[in-house]
């Protein structure tokens, strides 16, 4: 009885997995991610312009600006879209630097596993107080995307981070 | 209203701190990863999408700064030719790797009045802030390595030669630290793409990979000079007043302590024997204060009080102990009957 009862299972999830696989390849959202830094340049009129460009190093102090282009490259819209990106080892994220048109951010203070606004972030201290977070403390940054991703359609979403 | 303003200052003061906080650098080399993931629904099922992962190494910084430590002045107070006259710095490789940094000793500042003569560089190994000899504070000879965010301090010994010299003059010299890591240069902000550590750009700080300081030797010379006088001698024959050395006649002896040039004569006592065939009269020392010996009060008594009462009558001599003078003069005076 055992038998027939394992062949099925192997075969419900054999065509299941191939449906997710072929799903995925038609339905693709793809992530770009770019270190930048902002460089000032003198332009030919003499005025000032900060412009970005990518930073192939990084120096302690500096400020890096963390951009994420999503594309929507599948047939059909992509729905309850949400970006995580962690505050890379030895950054500190920059206080109201996140960026991103038609989003919601949400930060966690627990290596990722949970979100809250800015204003409701916690933690405890050495002393095992409970004190506000602030955004040194923050891990995580999500974004949640107001509307669904159109196909054919990208965005960006943005932080800056300093390195320690 | 204005309780609003101070809160609102207090508040940019406190946003201000807490972004401009201490951090240990992150170490030359260090790989800074990064890695964006997207969750999203499509016809009911959840997928999740992963960037590349991007790479970017930490550059390798190059800040140096030296500073007098110490106070940055020594007084030489020794006879002149004088050697081994110290001065102290320190030197802090404020980078995020491990450097070599040259340690040069310029005695030739301009604009002093002597130039110290054959300094050498030698590294406080021993006790912190204690000078013990160049066999354990060895004299520094070619680069010496400095971890990042560290402070090394170091000694300038040099020599002092009586050109001749006055008290007052001063010599200066500049203890100057140069990164040995990168090609010669001193401009901030240059980046050598691939020379730091670990294959990684460096990249000049703030100091450009160069410090100095200046410290000054300044000769202090003191001269102290006593000056012994017989200020009145009252006698009287036969209930008329004379001024012969008579027996039974007072003599007032006056000392003049007089301390001049630059600098301070350290514990300073004066002794002053009682003449022979004299007897000192009980009470008869008075103290003059003119500049210097602080905190002297202006009488004395003869017992040994010190230091409440700097004066004392020993039964042979007279002592006043004027402690640290500087430039002034002390007035002593006591008197003796002839026997």
């Amino acid at each position: 009885m055992r038998k027939p009862f394992t062949i099925f299972t192997a075969v419900v999830l054999l065509l299941w997995t191939t449906a997710a696989a072929w799903a995925q390849e038609q339905a693709l959202v793809t992530l770009r991610s770019e270190v930048l830094r902002e460089v000032e340049i003198i332009k030919e009129d003499g005025r000032k312009e900060l412009r970005l460009e990518p930073a192939p190093s990084a120096m302690p102090g500096e400020v890096l600006l963390f951009r994420i282009t999503y594309t929507n490259e599948g047939a059909e819209s992509a729905q309850n879209v949400q970006l995580t990106n962690p505050v890379p080892e030895h950054m500190v994220y920059e206080a109201g630097s996140a960026q991103g048109e038609g989003t919601a951010v949400t930060f966690s203070v627990d290596g990722g596993r949970t979100f809250e606004n800015q204003a409701a972030l916690t933690i405890s201290g050495e002393d095992g107080k409970v004190r506000p977070a602030g955004p040194a403390d923050y891990t995580h940054i999500r974004w949640r995307l107001s509307e669904p991703i159109p196909r054919n359609r990208e965005g960006t979403v943005s932080f800056r981070a300093r390195l320690k | 209203m204005m309780k609003r303003i101070l809160f609102f200052g207090l508040a940019v003061l406190a946003s201000w701190v807490s972004v401009q906080p201490v951090w240990a650098l992150t170490a030359a080399g260090t790989v800074i990863e990064n890695r964006a993931r997207a969750d999203y629904v499509l016809d009911g099922s959840n997928f999740t999408a992963y960037s590349v992962t991007t790479q970017t190494p930490v550059a390798e910084l190059v800040d140096v700064s030296v500073a007098t430590a110490m106070g940055g002045t020594t007084a030489v107070t020794a006879p002149l030719p004088a050697s081994g006259e110290l001065l102290y710095f320190a030197v802090t490789n404020a980078g995020n790797s491990t450097e070599d940094f040259a340690l040069t000793v310029d005695p030739a500042v301009a604009g002093n009045d002597f130039d110290p003569d054959n300094p050498v560089v030698a590294l406080d190994a021993g006790s912190i802030g204690s000078f013990e000899g160049t066999g354990t504070d060895s004299i520094v000879s070619g680069p010496i390595p400095i971890p990042a965010e560290t402070t090394i301090y170091v000694w300038v010994i040099s020599d002092i030669l009586d050109t001749p010299l006055n008290p007052g003059d001063t010599g200066r010299v500049t203890l100057e630290a140069l990164h040995q890591n990168a090609p010669i240069s001193t401009a901030p902000g240059d980046v050598y793409a691939g020379a730091g550590a670990g294959g990684t750009d460096l990249v000049l700080g703030a100091s450009g990979g160069y410090g100095s300081s200046t410290g000054a030797y300044v000769i202090l010379r003191t001269t102290l000079i006593i000056d012994k006088t017989v200020a009145s001698i009252a006698g009287s024959v036969g209930g008329v007043p004379v001024s012969d050395p008579i027996p039974g006649a007072v003599i007032t002896y006056q000392l003049d302590v007089i301390v001049s040039g630059t600098g301070t004569a350290f514990a300073v006592t004066l002794t002053d024997p009682i003449p022979v065939d004299t007897t000192y009269v009980p009470g008869s020392m008075t103290l003059d204060v003119d500049g210097g010996g602080p905190g002297l009060p202006a009488g004395l008594t003869d017992t040994d009080d010190y230091p409440a009462d700097p004066g004392e009558f020993t039964g042979t001599e007279i002592r006043v102990r004027l402690g640290d003078l500087t430039a002034g003069t002390q007035i002593i005076t006591f008197q003796v009957t002839i026997d």
